[in-house]
């Protein structure tokens, strides 16, 4: 071979390498390997990839040195990313995806922050864990990746792709007689009850929040929700009331008891003084006049899952009106509910058809109470307070109650006799249907404060970041009936996926174990210390001064003070000790495990080699 | 075909005779499980998956992949047997895949050592085993690509030691090439996508999705063509001759 033909053939294999690289990068195949399918999309979000126009970038933000994000959040780095890279080959090379370590006082870091990712605080600098997705000069960020939010990780990346790739989010009319949202600018504001509440459904949603007295809907209002309304102006009522006609959705938060309400109107929220016991309820002639009747006479509660409420003296009282309703409570065959583990409501109503509402319409339960302990107080008594008393009336009769259902079909007009007449004696529009000409759609939920923040959010600090728990399903509750009504039903229907990170089960049980075995010893040690800290207290206040501030003591005094302090550094170093104990089996596993691991591979080698000796000598022999 | 296996045959049991293929193995397995357990803390981690063992093989194919792929041709040229071994009714080429596949069946073997980590996993909790089973499959394809890098080096001299070296070192950029550290070095001068591109040149950029189940075509093309055409140009070098 001459030296042409040689640098021609090595070429020749290079180029061979390389194309068959980019042929493999564009055929993007890959098998998924996982139990919970993490890199498999659900049909909802590969079609949206799929329908991506105008290229997107998706630009992960993580910290992956080793030292600056935990393990636990770098596990769910990597399950984000490879997420993200399904989202990139399911798009046809439109969504391209770019992943950022973005190391102290960089342009990338400073990009990061450019874009609102937040960073947390961590040895050696921030640490981040965020997604920004681009298209055009729209961008938008998921600032933080809380892998408490891992069942909602697949529908909260389709809902920001989503948002950048749609021009116009849909309208969401949201009627509100309670003051959940506020126009004055952020920070020079009380915070609202439903802050957090309305920043999620801004995600997906125009948001118009309109109160009362509005006397129309806004243009191309795609659904309606309705909190806790009363005293809706006739033009209003009218133009939802054909809205709904029209076929558009409305989501009715039907209310026998808002207890922001009451707070609103003097009392503390947990709290009933007497002068705010005047009523609070929703209004449910609208929906009645659909068909649909909540009746606000009672309010249905639980005693076998009730919920504690301070009483006025601020010790914890079981409430049967705020109630948990749990997986056996929701329909698991209907997108809304089939994700949600756990609601809990406060002071909820019923709902049910009325007896005149027109054939056809079709009720569908979503939510309900169920159980011996099912029962229900009496508005009054529930307006009047305070809560242990309230309790105490509370009257389980077993009789199952729905608390929320989706109604579908033909409805009638709630105004049969034309649009209703204003202040001025005229009618508020031109007449409109009196019945549906499309097939309409409202979904009914007995009570309100389910949804505001303060009912269904911690709040909290975790990884340096601001974070909101859920502390049940209300909120996707909300979100979900909205999206599915007037969103994209696709997002909503996102299925859940199994938590994909798994703990060493044995470590845990060892843990458990320890912490059983030692918790008496430890709560024994502990009080000890708090004694003897109450005796040095009470030592000092006796001779009359603070120990810091150098008074003089007597010499028995002091002697005493000498032996608390002796005896509980002792116990310190006891609870110490304990403490180590009951780590001590778990580290012994992980030193036990690392040796075998470490002898394992010699063994064998030496082993396989002794064989393998011995069968050549048998050969030779 | 007969004497294609009878090469392969020959190579693969030649590592067996000589001590050094043990030590090789005790050293491999050492390296991966101390890596993972003392710097990776796979223990404290208490996920039960294998990440914080994977994480650490292009380092150790890098190193020792070439350390078992230095004698693929470079013994062969100093012995002077080279030779004799292209009078066998075979063309170089089948000569030198089998010699690759030998080695490779050899790695193959050091990381077989390593299943108790595997089984580690499985006693402490309940891993996603088609996890497992991509990551070693990705961690397999990964040291052949080291071994293709290493075949050439050796191709190209005399000495094992200085394949070795050269063998490393070409691996050490693959490794390298990816890191955060370089990425930071590069997008001094190079545009986010340009750092992204050249990231995915790496070894780890490619083994990752292998580690987390996904079992992609794009990063197991890069590996065999890494491996392909090392060995392609190093039986080149030899055909040379």
């Amino acid at each position: 071979m001459n030296r042409a033909s040689l640098l021609l053939a090595a070429a020749a294999i290079a180029a061979a390498a390389l194309f068959a690289n980019v042929i493999a990068g564009r055929l993007g195949l890959q098998a998924d390997l996982t139990d919970d399918g993490i890199f498999t999309l659900s049909d909802a979000s590969r079609k949206l990839a799929a329908g991506v126009g105008e290229p997107v970038t998706l630009e992960l933000f993580a910290s992956r040195s080793d030292t600056r994000l935990s393990p636990y959040l770098q596990a769910y780095a990597r399950r984000a990313e490879g997420l993200l890279r399904a989202y990139a080959d399911a798009s046809g090379g439109k969504i391209r995806l770019r992943v950022t370590d973005p190391q102290p006082d960089t342009e990338a870091e400073t990009r990061a922050q450019r874009h609102g990712i937040g960073g947390t605080r961590a040895e050696g600098g921030a640490a981040y864990l965020g997604v920004t997705a681009q298209q055009a000069d729209t961008l938008r960020a998921l600032p933080f990746l809380d892998p408490r939010r891992e069942r909602f990780l697949e529908h909260d990346l389709s809902q920001l792709i989503a948002s950048v790739t749609r021009l116009t989010r849909p309208r969401l009319a949201l009627v509100t007689t309670l003051p959940i949202s506020s126009d004055l600018p952020p920070g020079q504001q009380q915070e609202g009850p439903g802050d957090i509440l309305i920043q999620e459904l801004g995600r997906s949603f125009e948001v118009a929040t309109l109160s009362n007295t509005a006397t129309e809907l806004p243009k191309d209002t795609a659904v309606v929700c309705l909190v806790h309304p009363h005293h809706l102006s006739p033009s209003l009522a009218y133009a939802v009331d054909q809205f709904l006609l029209n076929g558009g959705p409305v989501l009715a938060l039907v209310d026998p008891l808002s207890r922001y309400q009451k707070f609103q109107q003097g009392g503390m929220p947990f709290m009933v003084v007497p002068a705010a016991a005047m009523g609070a309820s929703s209004d449910p002639a609208l929906v009645r006049g659909w068909g649909v009747e909540v009746p606000v006479d009672a309010v249905v509660g639980d005693a076998a899952r009730s919920l504690m409420m301070p009483s006025p003296r601020g010790e914890p009282v079981s409430y049967p009106p705020a109630a948990a309703i749990e997986a056996e409570g929701l329909a698991d065959d209907h997108p809304v509910t089939a994700n949600l583990r756990m609601l809990n409501v406060l002071d909820a109503g019923s709902v049910q058809l009325a007896g005149d509402a027109p054939k056809g319409l079709v009720f569908r339960p979503l939510a309900w109470f169920r159980g011996p302990g099912i029962g229900a107080v009496p508005i009054a008594a529930a307006n009047a307070g305070p809560f242990e008393k309230v309790a105490a009336q509370f009257k389980p009769d077993g009789r199952e109650r729905v608390l929320a259902a989706l109604v579908t079909g033909s409805f009638r007009s709630a105004f049969p006799d034309g649009p209703p007449k204003g202040e001025d004696g005229k009618p508020v529009a031109e007449p409109g249907l009196k019945a549906s000409a499309k097939e309409g759609r409202l979904l009914v939920v007995a009570d309100s404060d389910f949804a505001l923040d303060y009912y269904s959010l911690r709040r909290g600090q975790a990884y340096g970041q601001q974070v909101y728990e859920p502390i049940n399903d209300n909120q996707a509750l909300l979100l979900g009936a909205l999206e599915t009504l007037g969103g994209n039903a696709e997002l909503a229907a996102l299925r859940a996926k199994g938590a994909a990170i798994r703990p060493f089960d044995r470590v845990l049980a060892l843990q458990r174990a320890a912490q059983a075995r030692y918790q008496g010893e430890i709560d024994r040690n502990e009080q000890l210390l708090n004694d003897l800290a109450q005796k040095l207290a009470e030592l000092t206040r006796s001779t009359g001064g603070d120990l810091s501030k150098g008074i003089v003591l007597t010499p028995e005094v002091e002697r005493e003070v000498q032996r608390f302090t002796e005896q509980q550094a002792e116990v310190r170093k006891t609870l110490r000790d304990i403490r180590r104990a009951a780590r001590e089996e778990v580290d012994a596993l992980g030193r036990r495990l690392a040796l075998v691991n470490l002898l394992a591979g010699p063994v064998l080698a030496i082993l396989a080699g002794l064989a393998y000796a011995l069968l050549r000598r048998r050969r030779a022999a | 075909m007969r004497a294609f296996l009878a090469i392969l045959a020959r190579e693969f049991l030649g590592y067996y005779r000589t001590p050094l293929a043990y030590v090789f193995l005790a050293v491999f397995n050492a390296f991966a499980v101390s890596l993972a357990f003392f710097v990776g803390s796979f223990y404290e981690a208490n996920v039960a998956n294998l990440d914080r063992f994977f994480l650490y093989h292009p380092w150790l194919w890098a190193f020792l992949a070439p350390a078992a792929g230095a004698r693929l041709w470079a013994e062969e040229r100093r012995q002077g047997t080279l030779e004799l071994l292209l009078t066998w009714p075979v063309t170089v080429w089948q000569a030198a895949l089998g010699k690759f596949l030998a080695g490779w069946l050899f790695l193959a073997t050091a990381l077989l050592a390593t299943l108790p980590m595997a089984l580690t996993v499985g006693w402490l909790g309940d891993p996603d085993w088609g996890v497992v089973a991509s990551g070693y499959a990705g961690s397999l394809l990964c040291g052949g690509a080291c071994l293709g890098v290493a075949s050439l080096c050796s191709a190209l001299t005399r000495s094992q030691v200085i394949a070795f070296v050269t063998g490393f070192l070409a691996c050490f950029v693959l490794v390298i090439v990816g890191y955060g550290v370089l990425d930071e070095l590069l997008s001094g001068a190079l545009s986010p996508e340009q750092v992204s591109w050249v990231a995915r040149l790496g070894l780890w950029r490619n083994l990752e999705p292998f580690t987390l189940g996904s079992l992609a075509l794009q990063p197991a093309t890069y590996f065999v063509s890494v491996a392909l055409a090392g060995l392609g140009l190093g039986t080149l070098a030899i055909e040379r001759r």
